[in-house]
């Protein structure tokens, strides 16, 4: 077949010739085995596609994180409301170091509370007759002043009674 | 957020006019109401979900920069979905995927002229299928064609664009959108039959 005859079929069927060319098209195929045939199969395929809606498909990521990658273009000083800032955002590293690093400080704090309330002869030290419980219940002992265990001393300040104790390991 | 919460209860040219008028949050709410349509019309052309993704995105904030030239001839969704496919068409270009050929000639593509390939291609290759099945396959189908024929049969099936329509966002001729569409056609038939004819044999 001719390709200039198979394409004027199409646009018969897609409604982009004139009535006039329409007409002398079809009149034309009335002798035209092959043409008929393309008409056939094109108008079937034109109907399936037509009855059959497209597949559907929702965006894969949320609306807010789709939103911002459009609002960081179209707005970048805006602060829109209810959503991300569209300035410089902070890590979610630098967040959890921000508590991380308070928190790391006080149970080290803690860690050598126990430590040094578990060490033998600790207590020996502070008090002189190896009574480790004064250590672990005097309350006035709210500040610790720690080094490094591996320096080998701890010192204690009591600011109720203006003692401070420096506990010296002899191992 | 209340500002937001009354956009969502405007009409769709009211809220157009805001976001015309340069407030960003009437803009999110067009997002809102056609961010899926949008999406799903840049898969349907480009077939890779990141891309599209991309591609989406990068229409929305073409169309922000040229809402004003949305005079409300059609829908604001027609409007966005052809803005949509002039980017995936851009996309396509410059991914240089496809070149735009120039005459009937140059369309003769992969697999020969038309008289090789009519006689092969049934009425219709999908009858007997059940329609979420032929959905499917026509999905399928779609995602086997070359970028070239997918866009105009995008356009030209699911859009309804009109000729003149298809030649102008491609930036070629009527006679070029008119082989490329009757290729495209004829490619997608054949590409059924042979799916449907692979279902049967396994």
């Amino acid at each position: 077949m001719n390709e200039a005859l198979a394409i004027r079929i199409q646009a018969h069927l897609d409604g982009e010739l004139s009535q006039e060319a329409s007409k002398l098209l079809l009149t034309e195929l009335e002798s035209n085995a092959e043409g008929k045939e393309l008409l056939k199969a094109l108008q079937a395929e034109n109907s399936l596609l037509s009855a059959v809606t497209e597949k559907e498909h929702s965006l894969p990521v949320a609306h807010s994180y789709f939103w911002k990658g459009i609002a960081e273009e179209i707005a970048p000083d805006a602060d829109l409301p209810g959503h991300a800032p569209t300035g410089p955002v902070v890590e979610p590293w630098k967040r959890w170091l921000s508590w991380l690093l308070p928190a790391a400080g006080a149970a080290c704090v803690a860690l050598v509370a126990i430590i040094q309330g578990l060490t033998p002869g600790a207590s020996g030290n502070v008090s002189g007759d190896g009574d480790r419980s004064k250590l672990r219940r005097a309350p006035s002992f709210h500040e610790i002043d720690s080094r490094q265990q591996n320096a080998g001393f701890i010192s204690f300040r009591s600011e109720s009674e203006g003692v401070s104790v420096v506990w010296i390991s002899n191992e | 957020m209340a500002e937001n919460q009354s956009f969502e209860e405007l009409d769709e040219s009211e809220v157009v006019s805001a976001a015309q008028a340069g407030d960003a949050l009437a803009f999110e709410e067009l997002v809102r109401r056609h961010g899926d349509k949008i999406f799903r019309r840049a898969l349907s052309m480009l077939r890779d979900e990141d891309t599209a993704l991309d591609m989406a995105q990068m229409a929305w904030i073409k169309a922000w920069k040229r809402l004003k030239q949305f005079q409300g001839d059609s829908s604001f969704a027609t409007w966005m979905t052809r803005v949509t496919i002039n980017v995936c068409l851009d996309h396509i270009r410059k991914m240089k995927r496809w070149k735009f050929a120039e005459s009937i000639e140059d369309l003769d593509e992969n697999s020969g002229g038309v008289e090789r390939k009519l006689p092969v291609v049934e009425a219709n290759p999908t009858e007997g299928l059940e329609r979420e099945e032929l959905r499917e396959k026509i999905d399928q189908a779609l995602g086997q064609l070359s970028e070239g024929h997918r866009a105009v049969i995008v356009m030209h099936t699911f859009e309804e664009m009109a000729y003149k329509e298809i030649a102008d966002a491609m930036g070629c001729s009527i006679g070029t959108v008119m082989s490329r569409l009757f290729y495209a056609r004829r490619n997608l038939a054949s590409i059924l039959q042979r799916m449907l004819k692979e279902g049967e044999t396994s």
